[in-house]
């Protein structure tokens, strides 16, 4: 059992686990990069975007 | 992409994973001019929105949220090397539905006679960048 006067520092503990949790949620944007490079796949006019900058053609 | 191409235009898609943003978009779109006695080829450049559900390429229900439109002027003294073209400007954002795509659309509009726009795949080697779009912040 845990002694009555550890159950603050618990409450504590998880109350800054939830925040930190919180602060590093994803926001809605979070799954775009901040930029896309054109790509050309196997001949010029099938172009991709992809999002890490591309080795030279 | 030539003066004369039936299609006139090129696009590349991504998939869209999260919301975009409302703001400035950032389009990077150096090519090089090429064609024999041509200098000059306009281009416009397009960001837009494709919901999911139509055939390939099928272009009806997007909706564009930039643009910018840019005449490119071939360097006679370098005429290899990449013509840089960027630009930022305002533009919508859109809303993270599954499986909308997001498209970077380059349309010829017009140049000399069998002139030819290629995007600068080679980056830094032709002294220019890869086409790229910065998406708003």
């Amino acid at each position: 059992m845990y002694p009555l006067r550890r159950v603050p520092n618990l409450v504590l503990v998880l109350l800054t686990c939830l925040l930190g949790l919180s602060c590093g949620a994803p926001s809605p944007s979070a799954g775009l990069p901040a930029s896309l490079w054109i790509h050309y796949s196997q001949r010029e006019i099938d172009l991709i975007l992809v999002d890490q900058a591309p080795p030279v053609f | 992409m030539s003066v004369g191409d039936a299609r006139g235009y090129l696009e590349a898609a991504y998939p869209l994973r999260g919301d975009v943003p409302q703001g400035a978009w950032g389009l990077v779109g150096d090519g090089i001019v090429f064609g024999t006695g041509a200098a000059r080829i306009t281009v416009r450049f397009e960001v837009r929105r494709r919901p999911a559900g139509g055939l390939p390429g099928d272009d009806s229900r997007d909706l564009l949220l930039a643009s910018a439109q840019h005449t490119f002027v071939r360097d006679t003294t370098k005429p290899f090397s990449a013509v840089p073209f960027s630009a930022t400007v305002p533009g919508l954002g859109a809303r993270f539905v599954t499986d909308d795509l997001l498209v970077y659309r380059f349309v010829l509009v017009s140049g000399d006679a069998g002139a030819l726009y290629v995007l600068n795949g080679d980056g830094q080697k032709t002294s220019g960048q890869i086409p790229r779009l910065d998406l708003p912040k």
